[in-house]
């Protein structure tokens, strides 16, 4: 990776931050979801994830009221951790909708 | 060859090799100081890697090599990776030095390794002070120690562990932080812990067990004794009160057995904390609601016995110049009570039928009969608890002038604040007379073969005492004694004198040598203080 990439990369990532919890939004919106399908969403949407960040952004959201877990049982392994959007979550989600909708014009305008 | 070893991820079991457990278990514990102390997200980080395992086909029987541990790894990212950027920003805003316990360094709670790290000033020398303080204080400065151990949080994530130290909480520390391997000592295990919670555990089981094995002797024994005696005397408040006392004994054993569990696995979660708190409302509850009752239901019953109380004054003309009394009585105690004022008596007994004892005094010249017969109340042989009360609590008291000589011819006779130079007693075998209180210069006894004879609390100079076979004589301070023993007796038969203090004791008019115990053919005379 030469310091162009490397530089590239470094601002990908500062946008990707805030893009990964909307991404993680839209996957559980439509129905309850546990942190491997949300992984496979992800990556079969190529978003390109280290797995490690999605567990302390599921428990953020979780704690500032944006989704809600339940535990359910599975057929093979232990239970799982469902997570779901909860309404504040999906005004939230919505609202973001907006803004980057907003983000977009303003690229193309440029 | 490789070693291979079990573990657990998620709750399932697998094999692996050791050093893929080893690596494994380090990134986990990495993980974990990151994470702030979220066990479920640990859990679902543990079933990510099963399902991650069972995508490269380990599952079952099949062995966890490096291999593995290092692709999962790569798939989850480096433990630093686990931290919440989000969050970071907000404590470093806030970065401030907390007061935390150290329980990493610490040797048992990790609070002066806590304070250490606080103040900068070196563990060992914080050690040295407190284990002085402790000397000092007799010990009470350990419960400061214990409520500082509640106190403050355990530093558990890494942050808390730079917190603790007053280092600013930034992205590169706490990477920094999350690579070191420490070892990861779980508290509950250090050795002075593990001293700890067993012996409080142990502790609490044996009062639980104690507890318990007094509610089961004593409420057994009580609850036997109650049953069998009538409950109209007892009031139904103080059986209530009783099974009270028992809950709240059994609820006591409970809550101790409950500690002894928090004690043993070390932890106090609020489920736990809620049903001991429950539990100690419960058991005070009871018990106060149990002495409440007590109190009520002993009222009632005094009321009850006071109910059945009856006391009788008669007058008593004919003593008036009497010059000796004889006194024959079955079981109901005669007190006789030296007055000037007319003479009477006082008859008092306790029925549930209106009978009272059977009394009479024939007066010849100068002498007075005053004879009592055997006071029972029919009810009572039906009613164990009446029949204990009645006969016990029927007394006759009377009071009258001084008397010259008492003869007594059964059952007990108290002669009472008499104050004269002279006293003439004849002891029977069937009875006891005790001179209580009152002043006599001069005291003849004979007591027969089998009586007792009781002057420990008058005041009597100059006794002269006959002392027949198996009889007790107790007498006080005296300043010359005259003692006459049998010399012939069965081989089991014994007279016992006690003294307190005489200055002359003679007997059959010599003085003889005084020592704590002076053992005659067939008595055993006991001075308490002998003169020599």
């Amino acid at each position: 990776m030469n310091d162009s990439e490397k530089y590239a990369e470094k601002l990908a990532t500062q946008l990707r931050k805030g893009f990964l919890a909307y991404c993680v939004l839209k996957v559980c919106a439509k129905e309850p979801k546990y942190t491997s399908d949300i992984i496979h969403r992800l990556s079969e949407a190529e978003l390109v994830v280290v797995e490690g960040t999605i567990y302390p952004l599921l428990s953020r959201l979780q704690k500032d009221g944006l989704l809600a877990h339940e535990w359910q049982e599975s057929e093979q392994g232990p239970p799982r951790k469902y997570y779901r959007l909860t309404d504040f979550g999906q005004e939230v989600a919505d609202h973001i909708t907006k803004k980057i909708a907003d983000l977009n014009k303003t690229l193309k305008k440029l | 060859m490789k070693e291979i070893t079990r573990i657990h991820l998620a709750r399932t079991p697998f094999n692996a090799e050791l050093d893929a457990k080893k690596e494994l278990e380090k990134y986990l514990s990495a993980i974990k100081k990151i994470l702030k102390a979220d066990d479920d997200t640990l859990r679902e980080i543990e079933a990510r890697i099963v399902e991650l395992l069972a995508e490269r086909g380990v599952t079952g029987e099949n062995v966890i090599t490096t291999d593995d541990v290092e692709k999962i790894k790569e798939q989850l990212g480096a433990p630093s990776e686990f931290i919440d950027d989000q969050e970071l920003a907000d404590v470093e805003s806030a970065g401030e030095k907390r007061l935390m316990r150290d329980s990493e360094k610490g040797i048992l709670g990790g609070v002066l390794a806590g304070i250490g790290a606080y103040t900068g000033i070196d563990t060992v020398w914080l050690r040295l002070i407190a284990v002085v303080l402790a000397l000092l204080s007799f010990g009470t400065a350990v419960l400061v120690y214990v409520v500082l151990w509640i106190a403050m949080p355990q530093a558990k994530t890494a942050a808390d562990k730079l917190r603790m130290r007053g280092e600013p909480v930034t992205l590169e520390a706490l990477k920094k932080q999350s690579e070191t391997v420490s070892q990861e000592i779980s508290e509950k295990t250090k050795p002075l812990v593990v001293v700890l919670r067993v012996l409080l555990g142990l502790g609490f089981v044996a009062t639980a067990i104690g507890a318990l094995a007094l509610v089961v002797t004593g409420g057994s024994i009580i609850g036997i004794h109650m049953s069998e005696e009538a409950f109209s005397v007892i009031d139904v408040s103080l059986v209530a009160a009783f099974v009270l006392v028992l809950i709240s004994g059994l609820l006591f054993a409970i809550l101790c057995s409950m500690l002894a569990y928090a004690s043993f696995v070390w932890r106090l979660n609020k489920s736990m904390a809620f049903s001991v708190i429950a539990v100690i409302i419960a058991g005070l509850m009871t018990f106060s609601g149990a002495v409440g009752l007590g109190i009520y239901g002993g009222k009632v019953t005094e009321q009850k016995i006071q109910d059945m109380t009856h006391t009788e004054k008669v007058q008593m003309n004919n003593l008036t110049g009497v010059k000796k009394l004889v006194v024959e009585n079955g079981n109901v105690p005669v007190e006789y009570r030296v007055t000037s004022g007319s003479p009477y008596a006082e008859i008092q007994f306790v029925s549930t039928q209106d009978k009272k004892p059977e009394w009479s005094l024939e007066r010849k010249k100068d002498i007075a009969t005053l004879s009592v017969k055997s006071f029972e109340d029919t009810d009572c042989e039906d009613k164990a608890w009446y029949g204990r009360l009645c006969v016990s609590n029927a007394s006759v008291i009377v009071y009258g002038p001084s008397v010259e000589s008492i003869e007594a011819i059964a059952g007990q006779v108290g002669y009472k604040d008499a104050v004269q130079s002279s006293l003439t007693l004849e002891i029977e075998s069937q009875a006891t007379v005790t001179l209580d209180g009152g002043v006599i210069n001069d005291v003849k006894v004979n007591v027969a073969d089998g009586g007792t004879f009781n002057a420990e609390n008058a005041a009597i100079t100059k006794g002269d005492i006959t002392v027949g076979r198996d009889t007790s004589v107790t007498l006080g301070v005296l300043a010359e004694l005259t003692l006459i023993t049998p010399d012939t007796c069965g081989s089991n038969s014994r007279s016992y004198v006690a003294i307190d203090r005489v200055t002359v004791l003679k007997k059959v008019g010599k003085t003889i040598d005084q020592s704590e115990e002076i053992q005659e053919n067939c008595t055993t005379i006991s001075i308490d203080n002998p003169s020599i």
